[in-house]
């Protein structure tokens, strides 16, 4: 973290100790925590790199994409990777390398999705339960127990079952799962942040609960919330691609990681083996990068680990 | 602490009972008739007379909240109502399946345990040294790896390198030992490895904390061998909260499971659940999931009372 210096002759232009302190920042003081994080950890950049590449790789897909993801070619089945195809081709001959690059845009707009209208759900839920407590807290934590005794996946199973796959049902599905799931977490950290003074100070001026809630509570568990995002986006897409595999995802012929591996394919893998190959590595890969941009997003947000390095 | 005891347990009931309702609520959302679907899979032309009498046999006749308390009820009989597709009672369809599916979570929970415990402990003393990233990066790679694609692996290149093929008829342990094991061997070291990665995050964690303690510092002081420090004094602490995982990670196996049987073509309760699902066989998914529900809640129940006897500070909060 970047010290303020302590200024000898103060500025008269009326900006007070805040402003000078601003003004002598290189960076906006929020993006301090992300250029702490390029600086000192290599492995969260390189994690921050892969979904930059993944992003790039999904907005852009119709240009990158050499052929069409979904058209079969009977012509060209089963090839092997050589230079027309890169990654080979599958069972109806569309294009392996297409598909990798079009299962980026299912990947990312389900995780997206999820984590967006999860977290969001999951701040509602755990931000009421929590700042009101007693028997709101209680009432709504045991839903949220019961919600949890089911293990996710089956949970998923269950509610895809019976909306029917599609890629907004799945979405639906995980971000209700992950806004329960989340909700806990995020209740945790505002139970200990409405013990705060401040907080008492608001109320004694009269501000609403809505007000201290958005104005007070809100911006102080953001750090949390950033880390939760990060950690749920890399669950949602890995329950996206377990739920295409068994069959119950995105309906093909969408490209879908998952599906791409999934039972029906299996046969074909004997034969033509770079078709187990690739789909794997992009997720893990992609997972990967979550996973290590989450523990490094953690180690600069949360104040009580700042300045450890790894 | 029997207050303590009593007053978790009892917190239990209503986690059980909107589990329940939120199962029940789920299965009754579908869209259709639920009869019409399991009917129109399997048999063409059913006299509407047949389809009232099956309505009545499985109870949809009567209003929803009916329907939820004469199932509530039969299931703590233990009756889990009839298969729609089967025609065979669930409990007994499950009963059947469940052998399977326990030893696959048992040999994982164990598998999880072995590794990641003294994989976390290791990092933790060795901080920042090259085997604490080794077994780091190891953490989180299982923590990346799809279970599902590296089970595919397993059966799909042995299939090209040497043209195995894993048998495909299960057989019980007790009526061969070695052959059961060859086959649950893989899925067992799969799901085992992947719990074990949070397990190693843990365990290290809090080795890394409890190890900075002050009475951790008296012990060197007074001059205690290593082990007697690490494993006494150190680990004892550092392992309660790894307990609390213990529940999260018999739901995630139980989830696990459904996926490695599937790949293992293993006959358990996961892949009669997958079955169930695509069929809309709806009391069978109803019922598996009660019980896994039933069998999560009691695993949680056990976790905090143990948390209890371990740790002396939660019985007095």
């Amino acid at each position: 973290m970047a010290q303020q210096k302590p200024t000898a002759a103060l500025p008269s232009s009326g900006l007070g100790l805040s402003g000078i302190a601003r003004a002598q920042r290189r960076f906006p003081i929020w993006l301090e925590p992300y250029i702490d994080l390029v600086q000192h950890k290599p492995l969260a950049t390189f994690g921050g790199a892969v979904m930059l590449i993944m992003l790039f790789v999904a907005l852009f897909a119709d240009v990158l994409a050499p052929y069409d993801p979904v058209e079969p070619n009977m012509a060209a089945r089963l090839r092997a990777p050589d230079s027309s195809h890169l990654l080979g081709t599958d069972q109806l001959g569309r294009d392996e390398l297409s598909r990798i690059i079009y299962g980026a845009q299912i990947s990312l707009f389900v995780g997206l999705g999820a984590v967006l209208i999860g977290t969001s759900g999951a701040t509602i839920i755990g931000g009421v339960s929590g700042y009101f407590g007693g028997k709101v807290d209680t009432a709504v934590q045991r839903v949220v127990d019961a919600v949890l005794a089911m293990p996710a996946l089956i949970l998923l199973l269950a509610i895809v079952s019976v909306l029917g796959p599609s890629l907004l049902n799945i979405v639906i599905a995980l971000s209700f799962r992950a806004a329960i799931g989340e909700s806990r977490t995020i209740r945790g950290a505002v139970i200990g942040i409405k013990e705060n003074q401040y907080v008492d100070a608001a109320r004694a001026i009269g501000s609403s609960n809505l007000h201290i809630l958005v104005h007070y509570i809100l911006p102080n568990v953001t750090a949390p919330i950033m880390v939760l995002a990060s950690v749920s986006l890399g669950g949602a897409i890995l329950a996206e691609a377990s739920l295409s595999f068994l069959g119950f995802g995105v309906p093909p012929p969408a490209p879908s990681w998952g599906g791409m591996l999934s039972l029906e394919g299996r046969r074909f893998m004997i034969v033509a083996p770079w078709l187990a190959i690739a789909p794997g590595l992009s997720l893990s890969l992609v997972v990967f990068g979550i996973n290590v941009l989450g523990d490094g997003l953690r180690d600069v947000l949360d104040p009580r680990l700042r300045g450890t390095r790894g | 602490m029997r207050t303590y005891v009593l007053r978790r347990s009892l917190l239990a009931i209503p986690t059980l009972l909107l589990s329940s309702l939120l199962i029940f609520s789920i299965m009754r959302v579908l869209p259709g008739d639920i009869i019409y679907t399991v009917l129109g899979d399997t048999l063409v032309n059913v006299p509407q007379s047949e389809i009232e009498a099956l309505k009545k046999e499985v109870g949809l006749d009567k209003p929803l909240y009916e329907q939820y308390v004469t199932w509530i009820a039969a299931a703590m009989k233990g009756d889990l109502g009839k298969s729609l597709r089967y025609r065979q009672p669930v409990s007994d369809m499950i009963a059947s399946r469940l052998p399977v599916t326990l030893e696959l979570g048992v040999l994982a929970l164990l598998l999880s345990v072995i590794v990641g415990i003294p994989v976390g402990v290791l990092a933790a003393l060795r901080q920042d040294t090259l085997a604490d990233y080794a077994f780091r990066g190891f953490a989180i790679a299982n923590l990346s790896v799809p279970s599902f694609w590296l089970a595919t692996l397993v059966v799909v290149l042995p299939a090209i390198w040497f043209r195995y093929t894993p048998p495909l008829a299960y057989v019980s342990f007790f009526d061969n030992p070695i052959e059961n094991l060859k086959l649950l061997i893989a899925p067992a070291i799969i799901l085992g490895l992947a719990t074990s990665a949070t397990k190693v995050r843990m365990t290290r964690a809090m080795m890394l904390e409890v190890m900075r303690n002050d009475y951790i510092r008296t012990a060197w002081a007074k001059g205690l061998p290593e082990r007697v420090i690490i494993y006494r004094h150190a680990l004892k602490n550092a392992l309660i909260p790894v307990i609390t995982l213990f529940g999260l990670q018999v739901t995630a196996i139980l989830g696990g499971t459904v996926i490695m049987e599937s790949v293992f073509s293993l006959p358990g309760m996961g892949r009669l659940l997958i079955e169930a699902i695509t069929y809309r066989d709806y009391t069978v998914v109803q019922g598996i999931a009660l019980l896994i529900v039933v069998w999560v809640v009691i695993t949680n129940l056990l976790v905090d009372l143990s948390y209890g006897f371990l740790d002396p500070r939660v019985r007095f909060r």
